[in-house]
């Protein structure tokens, strides 16, 4: 159904690719459905597009409720997703008729969060920045934690009395626990399993990492084994890493291997590039 | 993805100077490509060019065909199989078939600003209040 106001022209503000492109532009989650063809109708249509913000309601139309319907359904499955990928889809409707739909999935960037402003801090910062990551850096000693150590990162002075309120950690940031330090490694463990993280990276050998959670559990702090299934321990891909910058390489490779949801080993011998191996 | 905001960037500045543009997305891959569904060109009627849909070899066919959708202002569905049609790059190409989808980038309304988090009706999927059709003119 057409939206129109007095004078029978559409809303103004109502474009779903005016909405799409100022998604874009403000680099929030949202998807642009486009119809390619349906079937029987002959022929490319032109700007049928529906467009499905991650917050907010869907705004234009492709032609068909059943099909509107799908299309939001699928879009917001596919939002729910770590990285989901753009694709054209066919969807059948009722009467056998069939829609092709581009759906197009815009993300905002990964958000990577760093607990610990150590020397071995640096390099992946260094790395996380350029790989387009927002990169934000917690650490209470006004020593480490400068902008000057960590070009392009956000820096968080405080310490964990602090965090409730300065350190927000969303469904897409990915955390990496480095502080070197027991007690600071501790909390920020603690407040990283109760998040929306998907990926909390513990820096340090397993025995480390249980004596940590065997500490907690005498605090009381317990975590069901889904929580614990998102602490990747020791951290990194196996790659022989030594240096500060090698360490660096295997624990950024190894967020994203995860986040596309890849095995992380050889490609050599692999038939496709770009299909992820589910692990 | 920081490519998708270059776009957004550079459509809106084309809108501000009036000029005239057309999209290219790619939709659709089989075998291998450089690059995957989603990624896009933004072609200007000056042949400015912003994005990467290739290694290289279908940006100047996509520029051609992007003229003709700026003219008549209708989308065309481009299919490039990387196998035969390789005719104006240097080689370079992976073997397997690109859909790109080039349409012309116009807004039914000079809105500026669009309100991407109202809802239209506050009712429930059934009932939602779909704008019309956006018509590209």
């Amino acid at each position: 159904m057409n939206v129109r106001n007095e004078n029978g022209r559409r809303n103004p503000g109502k474009d779903p690719f005016a909405a799409w492109t100022e998604c874009l532009k403000e680099e929030q989650a949202a998807v642009l459905c486009t119809l390619l063809a349906f079937s029987p109708s002959p022929g490319l249509p032109s700007g049928v597009r529906l467009f499905i913000p991650e917050n907010g309601e869907p705004l234009g139309d492709l032609g068909d409720e059943a099909l509107n319907r799908l299309a939001v359904e699928w879009a917001r499955k596919k939002l729910d997703t770590l990285h989901p990928q753009s694709e054209t889809c066919i969807f059948s409707l009722p009467g056998g008729r069939q829609a092709e739909v581009f759906v197009d999935v815009n993300l905002p960037p990964s958000e990577l969060m760093i607990f610990g402003a150590g020397h071995d801090a640096i390099p992946l910062v260094k790395l996380a920045v350029q790989s387009g990551f927002k990169t934000t850096v917690v650490d209470p000693r006004p020593a480490y934690a400068t902008e000057d150590r960590f070009p392009g990162a956000r820096i968080i002075l405080a310490d964990a009395g602090l965090w409730e309120e300065r350190v927000i950690i969303g469904k897409r940031t990915y955390v990496v626990v480095m502080n070197h330090h027991l007690e600071r490694d501790r909390v920020a463990i603690r407040l990283a399993l109760n998040s929306p993280a998907p990926y909390v990276g513990v820096l340090g050998p397993r025995s480390r990492c249980q004596r940590m959670l065997e500490a907690l559990e005498k605090e009381g702090v317990t975590f069901g084994e889904e929580k614990l299934a998102r602490m990747y321990n020791p951290v990194g891909l196996d790659i022989g890493a030594e240096t500060p910058e090698e360490v660096a390489i295997s624990i950024l490779s190894e967020i994203l291997a995860f986040r596309k949801g890849c095995s992380g080993g050889f490609l050599r011998g692999r038939d496709s590039i770009h299909q992820p191996v589910r692990k | 993805m920081k490519e998708n905001r270059e776009i957004a960037l550079a459509m809106e500045e084309g809108r501000r100077a009036g000029r005239k543009m057309a999209l290219a997305t790619v939709v659709r891959v089989k075998g291998s490509a450089y690059r995957r569904e989603g990624a896009k060109l933004l072609i200007d009627e000056e042949g400015k060019m912003t994005g990467v849909i290739s290694g290289g070899c279908l940006e100047p066919d996509v520029a051609e065909v992007a003229k003709q959708v700026m003219a008549d202002g209708h989308p065309v569905m481009k299919r490039y199989d990387l196998d035969e049609d390789l005719v104006w790059g240097l080689g370079l190409g992976c073997p397997g078939t690109v859909d790109v989808l080039i349409e012309p980038v116009s807004w039914n309304e000079t809105t500026s600003e669009a309100d991407v988090s109202r809802s239209s009706d506050g009712k429930g999927v059934e009932e939602r209040g779909f704008a019309g059709k956006e018509a590209s003119s």
